[in-house]
């Protein structure tokens, strides 16, 4: 039945895209909603909660406040909050109860901001749309908010001949901040000077500076949108993806991969990058990208599909080819046969990371023998550029041993 | 950026006789030490069951992701925008239901269906939808509710409340030798030993819900001879209980204190009416707590709350105080109300004790530039409070501490390894 999930838990939300996008932030980020709506972000989704600074807050609604729609109580607590910690901005995002509500959460965004003469975002997360939309929600209110629509000056323009943003890496999507130091590495040999990764590391001055860069790069779907409107307003040409594989003459591993097919399950962006990496350098043939998040049409192939449910998941493989390779979180194995071959790349939208050391002794163990990957010692995998390579030729060879 | 949110104890008592908040209303941090009230894992603890919640994939998201809610027992049926305007997702759960009864194995004997704050506002009347499939699938169902939003009570007092509601009125069925443990979130440990006192005086059964294996043990729950709850949110059901099923009950919560034991064993003796032997455990622990009482002269102690450990950080004070050791700060939710008692106890005999407000957004402060610096942290759940490389830090979880000297001597053992070598004290260490 579609939209029983019986296997995995519930998907990242877009609240948690969103506040996993500005977490780094000198970012006051309020969750309209109770406690525990909070907390699925922070002890769930939020992997770099328990080591940097802590940001993150609820408005503690009551039943009383919901009733009457008392918004005042909210832009109260959030006015009094500024002022006691200080911040460069506010993010207000919703959750499953105001939108039940029909709060408007632009309009309170708008008062506080009235309030503090401080940059305000009200982003329409609700609870009920997947991690990718609220990246996608907070890149674009970034983009509209701190980046100037003026022409770029002469002066600003030479400066950005050496400045490339990046949009659409955030942990929750698989991005650790080992992968983004070796993409920002691997951009500097390229020329770029300047490698701003929004919302991993970059904030707001660098982001207000978006407009000068030579290049934008969406590295996953949720930045998609982003880069092709600051290619409408500013010009600014965009890639998509980041190299996974080596850069170069490589001894082609065709052995491994050569007529045989290979399905990858995660976000359609890093899945495609690993397809490519599967083709070029170890032959494989048809390799088909699936993802139960945003899928852009423009860069799906035949064979790939948005699969929104288990269900959805199920038929296609019932329908389908089997597959001499799979790659994708350690929990989605669980729909593939025994027997079958598979790498785990892990996805945190999907798995989830939990943070107190009593969680962490239970180890998810895969249902299948023939699994390269744990679920609990590889939280993230490091996929740029020539690790990429070594992490899929290693796991090949592991798998087809002799 | 204002300074953290700290009272004395003597200033917090005057707000609490004159009815006041400990904080005026402000944005909350999000503490781990509470959780959602532990909703789903009360609920896996009914046996032969499964659970069906059905929400927005946002309030799902913290009650699927551990795997132990992912052994075939917990479904999700996800929430859609258009569920909000429409409530079409009602005519999906007897879809779910169906599959679920089809594939679930083994098949389950009683099914739960649980919903969030969101069918509340909605007024969804899953109540009546639950009794209706029950009805046309035969099969027991019930509804439990996630809804921290809605209502006064804690959602674990509510779900307590609504578990032992299942049991069946045994008002005129014979009693059993067996006491029931009401409301705490995990069984008494193994090494206690409360279950050797209690079998020699008679006591076959010390049950907790979580070790019923079938649904004929849970309703024998209802024949027992006396509940003992272990923590607040457990009161309303062991009043139930007493009133359908004939169970008188007592409280019985975790202390670091022997004497508060001690008393607590005269006073299961009592309510038993059989003699119980807990002197030489009794003298021992009292022996063991002095010793550290030496230890950890002139050290400071900073105490904090926790579902699994104790939720009154209050009465964590008090305990420490009266056997000895002085609390320097108290990690609070800041809901002092119910906790009027303590309070008033702890401004006359330690007014040196400062009360930290957890939920305060000045917290910041206090993870970022830590300046309340403490030799020992015990108790709630995030080391990151404290944060001190040097802070012995004491975990409450996930060995439960309960109430009997077992737990202390845990508790103390914990302590000199914390003071002596100035580390973290594990229970996978201590036992």
């Amino acid at each position: 039945m579609k939209r029983l999930f019986r296997y995995l838990p519930a998907l990242a939300a877009d609240y948690s895209g969103a506040f996993s996008v500005l977490f780094e932030m000198d970012c006051l980020k309020v969750l309209h909603g109770q406690g525990g709506c909070t907390g699925n972000y922070c002890y769930a989704d939020e992997f770099r909660w328990m080591e940097k600074k802590k940001n993150v807050f609820h408005t503690n609604m009551s039943e009383i406040e919901a009733i009457t729609g008392n918004d005042s109580i909210v832009i109260h607590k959030t006015v009094q909050a500024w002022k006691d910690l200080g911040c460069r901005f506010i993010a207000v995002c919703g959750s499953p109860i105001p939108t039940v509500l029909g709060t408007d959460i632009q309009a309170i965004a708008r008062i506080i901001e009235k309030k503090t003469h401080c940059p305000v975002l009200g982003l329409d997360t609700h609870g009920l749309g997947r991690y990718d939309l609220g990246q996608k929600m907070a890149y674009e209110a970034l983009l509209d908010r701190f980046v100037p629509k003026e022409p770029v000056s002469e002066k600003a323009a030479e400066n950005g001949q050496r400045s490339v943003n990046v949009i659409g890496a955030t942990p929750l999507g698989g991005w650790s901040q080992e992968m983004a130091d070796d993409f920002t590495e691997l951009l500097k040999k390229r020329g770029y000077q300047n490698v701003y990764i929004w919302g991993m590391g970059a904030d707001i001055p660098e982001i207000a500076k978006g407009r000068e860069a030579s290049l934008n790069i969406a590295v996953s779907v949720s930045g998609l949108s982003t880069v092709r409107k600051m290619k409408e307003w500013f010009g600014i040409p965009y890639e998509t993806g980041f190299p996974v594989g080596t850069q170069g003459k490589v001894e082609k591993e065709r052995y491994f991969g050569e007529g045989k097919r290979a399905c990858i399950v995660m976000e359609q962006f890093m899945g495609n990058m690993v397809r490519n990496c599967l083709r070029e350098q170890f032959g494989f043939g048809d390799v088909n990208v699936l993802s139960f998040f945003a899928m852009d049409q423009d860069y799906m192939e035949p064979g790939d599909e948005h699969v929104k449910y288990e269900e959805d998941l199920e038929r296609l493989l019932a329908e389908g080819t089997p597959y001499d390779v799979v790659i994708g979180d350690a929990l989605i194995s669980r729909f593939f046969r025994e027997e079958q071959p598979y790498i785990v790349i892990s996805h945190p939208a999907v798995c989830a990371h939990n943070h107190t050391p009593y969680i962490r002794e239970y180890s998810y163990e895969p249902h299948m023998a023939m699994v390269i990957g744990d679920y609990n010692t590889v939280p993230f995998t490091n996929l740029i550029g020539e690790k990429g390579y070594y992490f899929l030729k290693n796991s090949l060879k592991e798998l087809w041993k002799g | 950026m204002r300074e953290p949110l700290i009272y004395g104890i003597e200033e917090i008592q005057k707000l609490n006789e004159s009815g006041q908040q400990a904080a005026e209303p402000h944005l909350s941090f999000v503490s781990n030490s509470k959780g959602c009230g532990s909703i789903i894992d009360i609920s896996l603890m009914v046996p032969e069951s499964v659970i069906l919640f059905v929400s927005p994939p946002a309030c799902a998201r913290h009650i699927t992701v551990y795997p132990w809610q992912r052994t075939g027992r917990v479904f999700f049926l996800e929430e859609e925008e258009k569920d909000i305007v429409t409530g079409a997702h009602l005519e999906a759960i007897e879809e779910a239901v169906r599959e679920i009864l089809a594939c679930a194995k083994p098949a389950p004997r009683l099914l739960l269906i649980g919903a969030s704050c969101i069918d509340r506002l909605m007024s969804s009347d899953i109540e009546n939808l639950t009794r209706k499939l029950s009805g046309k699938y035969h099969i027991p169902m019930e509804t439990v509710w996630m809804d921290p939003v809605i209502g006064n009570a804690h959602p674990q007092q509510k779900l307590w409340y609504k578990v032992f509601s299942m049991l069946e009125d045994s008002r005129n069925l014979l009693r059993l030798d067996a006491v029931n443990m009401i409301g705490r979130l995990r069984p008494v440990q193994k090494d206690s030993e409360f279950y050797r006192i209690l079998r020699n005086a008679g006591i076959k059964t010390v049950r907790h819900l979580a070790q019923c294996q079938t649904l004929e043990e849970f309703q024998e729950m209802g024949r027992a001879r006396l509940n003992i709850v272990g923590v607040p949110f457990g009161i309303q059901a062991a009043k139930r209980m007493e009133a359908r099923n004939g169970i008188p009950y007592m409280q019985a919560y975790p202390t670091f204190d022997p004497d508060v034991v001690h008393e607590m064993y005269q006073n299961l003796s009592h309510c038993l009416g059989v003699p119980l032997d807990d002197g030489e455990e009794y003298r021992y622990t009292k022996k063991r707590v002095e010793k550290i009482k030496n230890l950890l002269r002139g050290k400071s102690i900073a105490v904090g709350e926790s579902y699994a450990g104790m939720v009154n950080s209050f009465q964590m004070a008090v305990d420490l105080c009266k056997i000895g050791l002085p609390v320097k700060y108290i990690f609070c939710d800041g809901y002092i109300g119910s906790k009027k008692e303590e309070i008033t106890w702890l401004s006359h005999h330690s007014p040196e004790t400062q009360v930290v407000i957890m939920s305060h957004p000045s917290m910041v402060q206090v993870i970022e530039k830590k300046p309340l610096k403490t030799d020992l942290a015990i108790g709630t759940h995030e080391d990151w409070f404290y944060g001190c490389p040097d802070t012995g830090w004491i975990t409450m979880e996930p060995v439960q501490h309960d109430t009997d000297y077992a737990s202390i001597n845990r508790f103390v053992s914990k302590v000199e390894e914390c003071m002596g070598a100035g580390r973290e004290g594990t229970d996978e260490e201590i036992i």
